[in-house]
């Protein structure tokens, strides 16, 4: 149970379950009457089968259990050893309808594991004993055992060149993620992770559940096998086990022949379905085996160099000449490898589309609506983790046109329309892009409306209004500002949400369009890469590097004059025919070094958009269009800025793919230099050590000539301004300096080298009096900062990595907050009470032993203005004395109030103090219940972040007695003039003491 | 083997630093120092050269992550432990990528802090 966390997979469960329950139902019915028919026998085999396997994947250990004496029921009968009667049929029925049951407890969120199914499966296993009994096959009693050891064996995966680990959690550890974490990294001190299960993405959401307590590492290590657990020195392991090479492809071969001996009905069952010779492959193992292609390939040029070699020697001619050849054939066959890998990646779109058949048929008969869904060319096939991240922004359009854009029936017939709805989902292929199409024929958006909200909302001038093209116009629905749901409510909600829609099919590279006509619908068409690991790029190069720029982004490329490069208010614009661009230098950017100076009249300019705006990047020279695969940096470097991967060319040469969109950020001075920093630090492909390389201290070599004296910080400023007219939501820019500072320092010592501070790049202006000499130790520095009052104390500036630098990642998990403020959606607020509340008693009791704690009153709701006012009166004449704990929520204004009397303040510390064995004093102790309230904040902090899956962390609590800190909480919360507040009111109470406290969660409604 | 070994105890709070204090010494373990923000944690650091620290994370000034980086670099052998109320994986990630032997989420059991010391110490 504990696994089902992702509401959409239990959605997705649940939808299957019921698919497959109604085939059993009439199935079971009709095998009583024909007993014989193998076709039938078979399918529901194949169905109890998957329920079971689906069942398995949730936890759930009695629909596992259930499904399984099912199956061997079904087994029994294909054999012919146990026959077909009255009252087997009864009992499979009387299971059908309980994993019913199962499935409704499921989808009412209550625990389905109290369904008893005991009965039924000794009821079951009777029967099947009998069959065994009559015994038609004297092996088969051993057949169970064998299939167990089959499935736990088919865990297994074999990659060839690696080590199995598999190590088991003690129960003792609460949070086995924190072992995992640990693991990984002691793993990666004497080999490299190839896989692991569960896997790293799995690892950072919240999905790794308490009852996951086998971890499996693939690793390639230079260790022998049984040295290995003596380099895993974590605590908390109950066991390592470690199987060689050789001892993994054993095992896996005996398994899947142990598989084929055994599950004799199985194999046959199998014959008879498949089509096609097919198997299932993780999608995993593809990207490991994409990794080893790129491998091979820089292996290869290792050989490449001998041969370079042979080459110089005439004695060696023979062995020159062959080895050329090898290399080529190596590098042909790499490519093929490759093109195939790629290919088994595509699974058909129709994964996708099949999710809304359901859907549209479910909304059509629970609303006064008549929709058909058309789906044409759902057999397109793309990338398997494009379909993955695409469900998410599929679902919102869809759910956008059958909720605001489809009308009822009684609207269309009123319109002159067919009352019947129509929406089509259509995907075609069209070079080495897939076009997805959704497309409905409601009432369409009132784009003339859109328009005005979007004056009245202060993001399009009046005078601009008039003359605003369809397009432009049409594209106000993307903006940010008018997305919100106030503004677009009454325009029948179609933009709401649809400028993270659209971001989202963006990270994939793609794009989308919305054309929609008032009255006669709307179609919104995006189109996708083929795959994400393989992009169409340019190569560019700029000083002595070489970039690749995916084609995505290129709008066009020039080779302009220098004629044409004007310097406007301290920038570089490009003339481009009639309008002004912004032109960007990479060098700059990167600071790269040159060998050679530039000293073309002619220079080639590489177009792309940002925000529906051109910008120019300067480059020293095109060089060819490549098909690349991606290599995610991430695994060996931490998110470089401007870099979005790195891929090997044909060569074994590495080459950085450019990410536009981050240049451009970085272009505009958001970023300090610390992410260009490690850029530099390559690793060669034939050795693999680090190459480092030193980034000139000062920008590029060559100045633009029209000023010379201009001073970097004033470009950056003036160009910010003229793009702030695209992007509107800066943060202050000075808050980060602090940080980037002692980042900056920390990797100075990190790479034992010293790094110049170059203040004109960054702009940092407000660096202490004392600035601390480079050649200081960090921690001096850091030290001597902090004396001098400027390192704030700032929780999520020292573990910044963590927190909200990104502006817009702050603004898309601002956005998800929000939802706690949905009116129409309470089940996310009553979620985190719920998972709050548990996590906070959890937490206490174990702080203060066995104690009787409970929640006797919990309620949130939101409140407005005038309430809070009520409430604000109340507290201030309020019969005692209180205390008011406060931790504020991290990045939200508002935060948790643990208040009580101080009565009860000095029992709960007297408590807290026996508890630890520590005198217990006669007066409050404040930092005993401080440390009370961090761990309630945090368990509402926690599960917000799990809920929500936005980072909200706890800031460090403050005390202040009396009620002064709660009423100026709520006056300030009064005064920022919201809308309403989050309240949540909690009364803790710990019954044998008679102690009660509140604790108050205070959001203000979140503005963007 | 408790007997010798030197724990410096860093926790903004001071009640904190008292139950693991008491856990510790019942144990036969020599508490050496105690450090209330990560500031204080990483001069500190220096002058004591404990055998194993134990690190809350969130504090003032400078947090847990952050000086575990700190004193990591000062003495790359250093064994600390963590001991936070922030069991969110990111948090875990971080201190563990900073160079942190253990994690024990807050609130804990006496003997949970016992046995990770024996392992770091192990090390």
């Amino acid at each position: 149970m504990a696994q089902i966390q992702d509401q959409e997979d239990l959605n997705i469960f649940l939808e299957e379950l019921n698919e497959n329950l109604s085939y059993l139902d009439t199935a079971i019915i009709s095998l009583e009457k024909n007993p014989e028919d193998k076709d039938t026998l078979e399918e529901i085999f194949r169905v109890a089968h998957t329920v079971k396997g689906n069942a398995g994947f949730l936890d759930l250990k009695n629909l596992v259990e259930l499904g399984h004496s099912m199956e061997s029921v079904f087994q029994e009968f294909h054999k012919g050893s146990l026959a077909v009667t009255h009252d087997v049929i009864d009992t499979l029925l009387a299971c059908k309808d309980t994993i019913s049951t199962i499935g409704s407890a499921l989808a009412e969120d209550t625990d389905p594991s109290s369904i008893a199914t005991a009965a039924l499966v000794k009821k079951l296993n009777s029967y099947v004993e009998k069959g065994l009994a009559a015994g038609t096959l004297s092996e088969s009693s051993s057949n169970i055992d064998e299939t167990s050891l089959n499935e736990i064996e088919t865990k297994i995966e074999y990659i060839p060149g690696t080590t199995l680990l598999r190590v088991w959690i003690s129960p003792n550890e609460p949070a086995p993620s924190v072992r995992a974490f640990l693991l990984q990294n002691k793993i990666a001190q004497f080999g490299e992770i190839m896989m692991a299960e569960p896997g790293e993405e799995e690892l950072e959401s919240h999905e790794f559940s308490i009852s996951d307590r086998e971890l499996l590492f693939y690793i390639r290590t230079e260790l022998d096998p049984e040295e290995i657990p003596d380099h895993i020195n974590v605590d908390l392991i109950e066991r390592i086990e470690v199987l060689s090479e050789e001892e993994l492809k054993r095992r896996f071969e005996r398994a899947s022949q142990a598989g084929n001996a055994s599950e004799e009905f199985n194999r046959t069952v199998k014959e008879d379905l498949s089509v096609q010779d097919t198997v299932r492959i993780p999608v995993e193992r593809l990207d490991v085996l994409l990794n080893l292609v790129g491998e091979l390939v820089i292996a290869n040029s290792g050989l490449l160099q001998v041969q370079e070699m042979a080459k110089s020697k005439p004695e060696l001619a023979e062995i020159d000449r062959q080895l050329k050849d090898r290399v080529k054939e190596i590098f042909r066959i790499s490519a093929d490898v490759q093109e195939l890998v790629m290919k088994s990646r595509l699974v058909p779109i129709s994964q996708i589309f099949n999710r809304f058949k359901r859907f549209v048929r479910d909304y059509s008969s629970r609303s006064e609506k008549d929709i058909e869904l058309i789906i044409a060319g759902d057999e397109t096939e793309i990338d398997k983790k494009i379909i993955d991240e695409m469900i998410k922004p599929m679902t919102h359009i869809v759910r956008n046109a059958v909720d605001h854009g489809l009308e009822t029936i009684e609207e269309r017939e009123a319109a002159g329309k067919n009352p019947t709805g129509t929406l089509k989902l259509n995907a075609f292929q069209e070079g080495n892009y897939i076009n997805v199409v959704i497309e409905d024929d409601g009432r369409g958006i009132d784009v003339e409306k859109v328009v005005q909200k979007a004056v009245a909302a202060g993001i399009l001038k009046k005078e601009d209004a008039k003359n605003i093209s369809i397009e432009d116009a049409r594209n106000l629905i993307f903006h940010s500002g008018l997305s919100t749901k106030e503004v677009v409510d009454d325009l029948s909600g179609r933009g709401i949400g649809m400028d993270i829609v659209k971001r989202s099919i963006e990270v994939l590279n793609g794009t989308l369009d919305i054309d929609t006509e008032k009255g006669r619908g709307t179609k919104v068409i995006i189109k996708l890469p083929l795959t994400l690991a393989i992009i169409n790029a340019l190569i560019v190069v700029v000083g002595d590097e070489k970039f690749s720029v995916p084609m995505a982004s290129i709008v066009e490329t020039q080779k302009v004059s220098t004629d044409n490069i004007l310097m406007i208010e301290g920038s570089e614009m490009l003339r481009l025919r009639n309008s002004l661009v912004p032109l960007i230098r990479l060098e700059k950017i990167f600071e790269l070094k040159r060998s050679t100076p530039l000293n073309s009249k002619v220079l080639p300019v590489i177009i792309v958009e940002y925000n529906e705006t051109l910008v120019g990047i300067l480059v020293d020279q095109f060089q060819t269009r490549h098909e690349m695969v991606i290599k995610s940096l991430s695994e060996h470097y931490r998110p470089v800025e401007g870099i979005s991967g790195a891929s090997i060319l044909g060569d074994g040469e590495i080459i950085l793919i450019l990410d536009v969109h981050g240049i451009i950020q970085l272009y505009k001075g958001n970023t300090s230099e610390k992410s260009t920093r490690i850029l530099f630090q390559r690793k060669d492909p034939l050795t693999n050590k680090v190459i480092a390389e030193e980034p000139e201290a000062k920008g590029s070599p060559e100045k633009p000539d029209e000023d010379p004296e201009q001073n970097p910080e004033e470009n950056n400023k003036s160009v910010e301004q003229q793009l702030e007219s695209e992007n509107t939501n800066d943060l202050p820019a000075e808050k980060s300096a602090s940080v980037d500072e002692i980042t900056n320092l920390t990797q100075t010592e990190n790479t034992g080298k010293q790094q110049p501070v170059n203040e004109t790049e960054t702009g940092e202006t407000n660096m202490p009096e004392n600035k601390p000499d480079t050649s200081q130790s960090a921690i001096d520095a850091m030290i001597a900062a902090a004396k001098a009052g400027t390192l704030e104390t700032n929780e999520e500036h020292d573990d910044g990595a963590l927190s909200f630098h990104k502006e817009e990642f702050r603004e898309e998990s601002l956005r998800k907050l929000q939802t706690l403020f949905d009116a129409e959606n309470r089940e996310l607020l009553k979620d985190w009470m719920r998972q709050g509340n548990a996590r906070a008693i959890q937490g206490i009791q174990a702080m203060t032993g066995s104690l009787n704690i409970k929640i006797d009153r919990s309620k949130g709701k939101h409140i407005s203005i005038e309430k809070v006012q009520k409430l604000l009166d109340k507290i201030e004449n309020g019969p005692q004395e209180v205390i008011d704990f406060a931790l504020p929520i991290n990045p939200l204004e508002g935060g948790v109030h643990f208040i009580l009397t101080r009565k009860n303040a000095l029992k709960i510390v007297r408590l807290l103090m026996r508890q630890a064995n520590l005198p217990e004093p006669d007066e409050i102790d404040y930092e005993p219940i401080m440390e009370v309230t961090n761990i309630l904040g945090s368990a509402y902090t926690n599960s917000l972040t799990q809920i929500t899956e936005v980072p909200v962390e706890p800031g460090v609590p403050e005390i202040i007695e009396g009620r002064e800190n709660l009423l100026e909480t709520m006056q300030k919360i009064v005064a920022s003039q919201p809308f309403e507040i989050l309240y949540v009111e909690n009364q803790f109470t710990w019954e044998n003491e008679d102690i009660s406290a509140e604790l108050l969660i205070l959001i203000p409604e979140i503005k963007i | 083997m408790a007997g010798n070994t030197r724990v410096f105890i860093v926790d903004d709070s001071g009640y904190m630093r008292q139950v693991i204090r008491k856990h510790l010494e019942n144990k036969g373990y020599e508490i050496i120092g105690e450090a209330q923000d990560g500031l204080e944690a990483i001069q500190k650091y220096q002058e004591l050269k404990p055998d194993i620290t134990t690190m809350d994370i969130s504090m003032k000034k400078v947090g847990g992550i952050e000086a575990t980086k700190k004193i990591k670099a000062i003495d790359p052998n250093a064994r600390i432990i963590i001991v936070s109320a922030l069991g969110e994986s990111r948090f875990i990630k971080e201190a563990i990528q900073a160079g942190a032997h253990d994690f024990i989420i807050k609130p804990f059991a006496e003997e949970r802090l016992i046995s990770s010391i024996a392992n770091a110490l192990k090390s």
